[in-house]
Formats: C-alpha cells, structure tokens, sequence
C-alpha cells in the first residue's frame, strides 16, 4: 500500500530520495513525463519530426504544482503552439536549478520534511529531518515494490494495473525496473482513459519516448540531450553568407503593407 | 483567437502561419536564441515575441490598412527580414501568399502622428481578431512604444551595463 507516493509528484519523490542535490536533468525528465502521462502536454510531430510538445487536453484544468509551472505558462499562453522539447527545457534551465529546487521545495510535504535553518542543511548529508529521514526510507521502500506490484497487478488484471497507475502518476518512472510495455499496453486497452491518453498527437508515443532516453530511470543517454541542452556555446553563433539564388523580394506588396517606427 | 469565426480561407491561412518553424532543425544557435541573445531577453520571452510576430502578420494579411508593430514585435520582424530566404521564399512566399514590406519612419511629426495612430489602430484590430488585448509586456501602451525607442548595439565584452536611476530623466 502507497502511503507517500501517490501525494508527490516524481520530482518531489526524487528531491527526498537523492538527498539535498538531485540531479537538474532528472528532475525535469521525471516532471515532463509526469505532465505527459497525465495528458497535460503531448508529444507532435512537426514538419515530420517529433520531439515537440504541445498542450494537451488536461492543460489548463491540471492543477499545477509550482515546479510543473515553468513546463506549461508559455503553452498555456499560446495553446496553438507547439515547442521542440530542447527549447522548452532550455527556457527552464535558463531559470536555474536553485530558483527550480526552490519551487519543488514550496510543496507542504517537503516543508514538514526538511531541516529547519540554513547552518543545518549545510552540514546535513540529506537536508532532511527525523521524519524526512524516516520518509525517504518509506518512500524508497515504496518505489522498490512498485514496478514488481505494476506487473503482478497487469498479469492479474489490466484494470488493476491502470488503478495504480492512477494512483501513483509519473512516479512509476522512478523505477529502475519498469515495464514499458504495460503503458503501451494499457494505452491500447484504454485509449479513452486520461491517464491513458499517454501525451500523443500524431506524435511519438510516451514510452517509446521515455525508452528513447533510456528507459531505466538511472540509466539516461539518448534523449538526454534535448533535456541536457542548456543555451548557446558562444562558438560559431557569429558569420553569415550570401547568394543571388531565387527573387529577393523585391517589387511592391500591391496592397499589403507593414509599417513600422517611433519619432524620428 | 476564436478561429470558428474566420471564413476557411483565414482558418487555413491562420494555420499556415501557427506551424511555420523559425528555428531550424539541428541548429545549435537558432533564430530564437539569436533573438533572446541579440536583445538581453530570456529565451522564453523571445519564443513569446515569436508568437506575437506571428499574430501581426496574421493581421496584417488581414487588415486593409498598414499597421505598426510593438518595439518586441520589430524586434523580431528585424531577424527575420535578415534570414532573407526563410523570410521572402518560405514565409511570405509559400505561408503569406503576399509580399510584406517593412518600412522604417522618415522621420518628423507627421510621421511621428501616422505611427502613432497606426499603432493604436494594430491594438484595436488584436483586441478584434484575438478576443483580448495584446499582452502589455509586448505591447505596451501607445506613449511608451514610442519612447522607449534609444537602442543601440554595444559590445559587451568590452562595456559594461549600468542601469541609469529612474529619477535621472
């Protein structure tokens, strides 16, 4: 039975379990496919290619916790647009990883669990309290059994898997040993389920994505990329060429025009 | 935008304009990153400038007079008349179906009131086509567009930036 997991969100299970410091790139992975399982952004295709998101149906209903913020005001601004997921990961990594850690660290659980006083965290391995310790160790225990209890559950009944998939949200992607398959599986059982929805539009399915990046959580390397991409080199982002190929664009816009200018 | 409301043609048009790709694929320094660069603006507020721009040339190919875009919004037009064959073959080409013109002030009051009016006009259409105002943090009011106007291109390996105080006009 799930005491912890189903009250947090991937990235605030992995803020607890990997101490002070979890790794920048984990947390954003987990939270996108987190927003992704629960269809509050899709996966599209653009000019053929995927790697884009866009909103998905749960975009403005989600209820969203201020670390999933960054990953949804621009969609939910422009709900028509669709970004690449290198881009919207670099508008979030352009924000830090502190101001990041901050957001999840605004969650009401996290606050019960964390150590009072900036002296104590500093010398502290975990930056947690007595009963953060005590959580984590539950919470550890708790992703230890749920990708066993995933497939024990689907080998008994799909429905049952999909109930604790309810349950538990993204956080199965916490474990090592996850059977990405069943998602596929449940997503061909119930298309019509919201959480089964799985974050597709003509676009790349969730857990090919996801295995795209390497399936196992601690185990990234093909998509990590995109989620690792962090602004620009500074290297060859000056020079540009010319050619006399094609009409310019000169003539006259015979009726159209734009206009532009302040004062003078 | 409540896109119901357009003819087909507009709908179709409107989408033409939404899927078009400034940043190219495998770019490790693309036009949105240009422009948040080129600008000191964060990269997500240049993707939002990027939507705004889309929103002005929509207007444009629908308006039957000129209109005159935010400082934000210039910004962006500026990019890409500089990305010649994305702006003339692909986007006014094959998306617009038309020929933007981009035409800077002469100068002088008269120009000066023309803009002025132009802009006004570009927020009522925005206001009309989309179903809200256009966002002031790329569209400010009227008084401030033509104000904040005293840009200039500094290298910023050799100069350092100090915020003027706000009491020193």
């Amino acid at each position: 039975m799930n005491q912890l997991l189903p009250q947090l969100s991937p990235a605030e299970s992995l803020y607890l379990l990997e101490g002070p410091s979890p790794k920048f790139h984990q947390l954003l992975k987990v939270t996108l496919f987190d927003l992704l399982l629960k269809d509050v952004l899709r996966t599209r295709t653009v000019d053929g290619e995927s790697g884009h998101v866009q909103g998905g149906p749960n975009l403005h209903s989600h209820a969203a916790r201020p670390h999933e913020l960054p990953f949804l005001e621009f969609l939910r601004k422009y709900p028509e647009s669709a970004l690449e997921i290198k881009t919207l990961v670099k508008t979030i990594r352009q924000q830090h990883y502190a101001a990041f850690k901050k957001r999840i660290e605004q969650n009401t659980i996290i606050k019960r669990f964390r150590l009072e006083g900036f002296w104590a965290r500093l010398f502290s391995s975990t930056g947690l309290n007595d009963e953060g310790v005590r959580a984590k160790e539950l919470l550890r225990s708790e992703v230890a059994v749920l990708g066993i209890n995933f497939t024990e559950r689907y080998n008994q009944s799909p429905d049952k898997a999909l109930e604790l998939l309810k349950q538990v949200h993204g956080n199965i992607f916490l474990c090592k040993d996850v059977d990405l398959s069943i998602l596929n599986e449940l997503q061909q059982l119930y298309p019509k389920e919201a959480m089964m929805a799985s974050g597709t539009d003509n676009g790349s399915d969730i857990t090919m994505l996801y295995a795209g990046c390497g399936g196992g959580f601690f185990d990234y390397s093909h998509h990590s990329s995109d989620l690792d991409a962090s602004g620009c080199s500074g290297h060859g982002d000056s020079g540009c060429s010319g050619d006399s190929g094609g009409d310019g664009g000169g003539g006259c816009s015979g009726g159209c025009g734009g206009g532009c200018g302040g004062g003078d | 935008m409540n896109a119901k409301r357009l003819s087909p043609d507009r709908q179709a048009h409107w989408k033409r304009i939404q899927d078009f790709r400034f940043d190219m694929p495998g770019a490790s320094f693309s036009f949105s990153d240009r422009l948040a660069a080129e600008n000191g603006w964060t990269l997500e507020y240049a993707l939002e400038a990027i939507e705004e721009y889309k929103r002005f040339m929509f207007l444009i190919c629908i308006a039957p007079h000129p209109l005159t875009p935010s400082d934000q919004v210039d910004q962006v037009w500026h990019l890409h008349l500089v990305y010649t064959h994305s702006y003339w073959d692909d986007f006014c080409g094959q998306v617009l179906e038309r020929k933007i013109h981009h035409s800077p002030t002469q100068g002088g009051h008269a120009e000066a009131s023309k803009y002025g009016d132009l802009y006004a006009k570009t927020l009522d259409l925005y206001q009309q086509t989309y179903g809200q105002a256009a966002p002031a943090a790329l569209w400010p009011e009227g008084k401030q567009r033509f104000s904040d106007i005293h840009f200039r291109r500094v290298n910023t390996s050799r100069n350092w930036i100090i915020p003027k105080p706000k009491f020193i006009p």
